[in-house]
């Protein structure tokens, strides 16, 4: 499937930075990309701005992951968009509480093209994203 | 839940040469039996509450901060800026912190882990620096870490 907009979504510059990297690695290196340092300012960015996938950290400042993805998933025109969580903190334990938010992977820092390339479901299967 | 002392060393050991091989393709090899004075400029440090409650602190020369840094960015250390810096090696504290609490509990419980944080000195650390020394040797560049854990 195409994501022409991705919307990455990390306190961390350097989190960001490296995300990007590994999209551009596995074949996403002509997609837009726009950025915010946590859930509160993705949600302002969505207003205007539609997307195609997002890619969410966990633990952020303001608003967490979690909270900005229930939100998202409360907004009809945000509903359908695909989420990705990308955290240090990614276990079964945030599976089970991000079950129902239609959230398509959940995949544990350090990031790889792989893991993408997995979440997306166009991997080889040696990446570790776990698919809902 | 109360581990022994082997198994949390060997999960703090994988989670450093884990984190530091695929985020900046640094081999380091742990050196539990060097001893005496190792230098450091900032110790950084990062604070977890669940599944267990502890402290990573992290001490590194700037040789070696510089590696790991210029290796993430791809860019020489002289054109990124002290925000750049510090973001991309508090970054790999909490990577590592992640990896370290997965291989010691496992996937099943939540996480709970404050944002990492750069000191000046010891003497702004909350508690004890903790009951575990850590020292490796970063292709070269020795640094040391520690690890205060409640069972």
């Amino acid at each position: 499937m195409a994501y022409e907009r991705i919307l990455i979504v990390d306190d961390s510059a350097t989190s960001r930075m490296i995300i990007k990297r590994c999209f551009h690695i596995a074949g996403y290196e002509k997609s837009e990309y726009a950025e915010a340092e946590d859930g509160l300012a993705a949600l302002n960015f969505l207003k205007d701005n539609p997307v195609d996938l997002i890619v969410s950290d966990l633990n952020m400042p303001r608003m967490d992951g979690t909270t900005f993805i229930r939100r998202l998933k409360m907004k009809d025109s945000a509903a359908h968009i695909p989420v990705i969580v990308i955290s240090s903190m990614g276990n079964d334990a945030v599976r089970d509480e991000l079950e129902g938010t239609a959230v398509l992977s959940v995949i544990r820092k350090p990031l790889s093209p792989a893991k993408i390339l997995e979440a997306l479901g166009e991997g080889s299967g040696e990446g570790e994203g776990d698919e809902f | 839940m109360s581990f022994d002392q082997q198994k949390i060393i060997r999960a703090f050991n994988d989670a450093v040469i884990e984190t530091f091989a695929e985020m900046a393709f640094i081999d380091v090899v742990p050196e539990p039996h060097r001893e005496g004075k190792i230098s450091y400029t900032g110790i950084m440090g990062l604070e977890f509450s669940r599944p267990g409650r502890g402290h990573i602190l992290f001490y590194m020369t700037k040789d070696c901060k510089k590696e790991l840094v210029e290796n993430i960015y791809g860019e020489e250390w002289i054109r990124l800026s002290d925000m750049e810096i510090d973001d991309c090696l508090l970054e790999i504290l909490n990577v590592l912190a992640g990896d370290f609490l997965k291989n010691l509990f496992g996937e099943k419980d939540k996480v709970v882990m404050s944002f990492p944080r750069l000191y000046f000195d010891e003497e702004n650390i909350p508690g004890n620096p903790g009951q575990f020394r850590f020292v490796y040797n970063a292709e070269g560049a020795l640094f040391f870490a520690r690890l205060s854990l409640e069972n």
